[in-house]
């Protein structure tokens, strides 16, 4: 079913924009590429679809499925519904560790340097996140989400120190941390696919042991399950792919919050269909979102967008679940 | 099935000192004693999720630490109270318990019958499709009762476990459980439900004060001495009959 409707709204993201394709172009240009059929079409179409447009979609289903895999794995590991890449700071830390690498101009390993910065500032974040929050003794939601939003917070003023005291044109820095896919590209692509291929392969094969930890650490160790090492294991691949969702796009808030709520409400909590699903509702839904987004004249920031949208959301859940288990911890 | 040599725990204070204890096979011991006695830290030692500072503890003549965390987990299953964040129906919580039997992606004729046993023993077959968030605490802690049964292990940890359960299923799954033939541990904060079992361990700052079974009665003087209170106060309000 989700299968269907983001094949649709791939082929109709596609021929949207300020070039319009009709479908039937769109098939003729991919049977040109793929099958070497020879239909006559102009050079403008073909640039615009297979240069510009299909990799910001794709570039936009990956970004989705791999914030929505990474929130539906912080939630399960850390046992609380309310945390994600955003909420728990590790975005904030991905994107100063991707400016510090803009600003200083590191690019000794080519496209590589920004992803990694980015993964050292938030795996930064997110240590710094659990050790205020008291990771060991209790992991009481509310505590996690304050210290992930007070040190995104400092990350984020950190930022824009960096801005201020950059030599060079920090514009386009700043437009890429509100979220964007302008700069969509294969690279990026590539490194994408390949880190969500990698988490969602080790979700799919963890799933029951996602299942366990998410009830209890007690419980989940005297089931036989590693907890440590399963734990740190989601947590290192949840915020590498993280990192290279933010070094791709900049920040896109809330999606990985609200995906595997949603998910949940249809087909249940069970770790191994949730992750698929969160995967395939999240490369829809941002899809769509970016597909308004560039549709509109005046292009909104996508980040911008889905703040707008979640925020509520964010606040909508924290009111109706939190109440439940803040009392019981 | 266990032997406790000499075992010591501490964090900052004394948690257990010097425990020598033999657990016999098919028996059901409970363990009581006041706040901070080490009961608890004694079930985790014993489910292997503790370490241990000084001594050993054997099970089945092996160290307890030679053993895998799957197969201990084949051994031994743990209940304690637990919340639940996610709503899993009552169903897939239970069925977990299986993980450490079952294959990776499939369960197995024999992993379906132990569910459905273990549900069927905790009467819970009416709650089978509910979701967990909407149980009472009697019926969640039946859930978690269920689950290590579905474990199916020879041994039977319980922390608190019956609490806020309705005496009916007490005993009923009580009765189960000795029926399967189970090494039972159990703390108790409740001395009249000790009494059910064959053997009481006494917990009193961090030693174990006195293991009495069930043939023995418990006279007045030492529960005065044990949990330092005056019995007689406590019958002129018709407690006496309750706590012997």
């Amino acid at each position: 079913m989700l299968i269907i409707f983001l094949s649709f709204a791939f082929f109709w993201s596609l021929g949207l924009g300020d070039v319009h394709i009709s479908t039937k172009k769109i098939t003729e240009i991919f049977g040109n590429q793929i099958f070497g059929t020879n239909y006559h079409i102009s050079f403008t179409d073909r640039y615009v679809l297979l240069n510009i447009r299909l990799p910001r979609i794709l570039n936009a289903m990956l970004v989705g499925a791999s914030l929505s895999l990474c929130g539906a794995i912080f939630q399960a590991v850390l046992l609380n519904p309310l945390a994600d890449s955003y909420t728990l700071g590790a975005a904030g830390g991905a994107a100063f560790g991707a400016t510090l690498a803009f600003v200083l101009n590191i690019f000794y390993l080519s496209v590589f340097s920004i992803s990694l910065f980015a993964f050292f500032g938030a795996i930064l974040s997110l240590a710094i996140v659990l050790y205020v929050a008291g990771f060991k003794s209790n992991l009481s939601s509310i505590n996690l989400i304050i210290s992930g939003i007070i040190v995104a917070t400092i990350f984020s003023s950190a930022i824009a120190l960096l801005d201020y005291m950059a030599s060079k044109d920090v514009s386009y820095i700043i437009f890429w941390l509100m979220g964007s896919f302008d700069a969509s590209n294969w690279q990026n692509i590539r490194i994408l696919a390949v880190t969500l291929g990698v988490v969602l392969f080790f979700a799919f094969f963890w799933a029951d042991e996602l299942d366990i930890i998410s009830l209890n650490e007690l419980s989940a160790q005297s089931l036989g399950v590693n907890v440590i090492k399963i734990r740190f294991t989601a947590l290192i691949l949840a915020t590498l792919l993280t990192a290279v969702c933010v070094s791709s796009s900049g920040i896109i808030g809330f999606i990985g919050l609200i995906v595997p709520h949603i998910v949940r409400f249809m087909i249940g909590p069970k770790n191994r269909w949730l992750t698929i699903y969160s995967v395939l509702l999240g490369a829809l839904l941002l899809l769509i979102a970016d597909t308004f987004s560039r549709i509109f004249s005046f292009q909104v920031p996508i980040g911008v967008l889905t703040g707008l949208i979640g925020g509520p959301f964010f606040l909508y859940i924290y009111k109706i679940k939190v109440k439940k288990f803040v009392s019981t911890g | 099935m266990y032997q406790l040599d000499n075992v010591c725990f501490y964090y900052t204070k004394p948690i257990l000192k010097n425990i020598n204890l033999t657990i016999q096979k098919n028996t059901f011991y409970s363990i009581v004693g006041p706040n901070g006695a080490g009961k608890t830290t004694l079930l985790r030692l014993l489910a292997g999720l503790l370490k241990p500072k000084s001594g050993n503890i054997f099970l089945e003549k092996k160290p307890i630490f030679s053993y895998s965390k799957k197969q201990l987990a084949t051994k031994v299953s743990l209940v304690s109270q637990e919340h639940i964040h996610f709503d899993y129906r009552v169903y897939e919580i239970v069925s977990l318990g299986r993980y450490p039997h079952k294959k990776r992606f499939s369960f197995s004729k024999r992993d379906y019958e132990k569910i459905d046993e273990a549900i069927k023993i905790c009467g819970l077959e009416y709650l089978k499709n509910e979701n967990i968030l909407n149980l009472s605490s009697g019926e969640h802690q039946r859930v978690l009762i269920a689950r290590s049964l579905a474990q199916d292990t020879p041994i039977l940890l319980l922390d608190e476990a019956f609490s806020n359960l309705d005496l009916k299923y007490i005993l009923s799954i009580l009765d189960a459980l000795m029926s399967l033939n189970k090494t039972i541990i159990s703390v108790f904060h409740d001395i009249k439900l000790a009494r059910l079992s064959d053997y009481i361990i006494f917990l009193k700052n961090a030693q174990i004060f006195k293991i009495i079974d069930k043939r023995q009665t418990l006279s007045s003087s030492f529960l005065e001495q044990f949990y330092d209170i005056d019995t007689s106060k406590l019958s002129n309000i018709g407690f006496s009959s309750i706590l012997i």
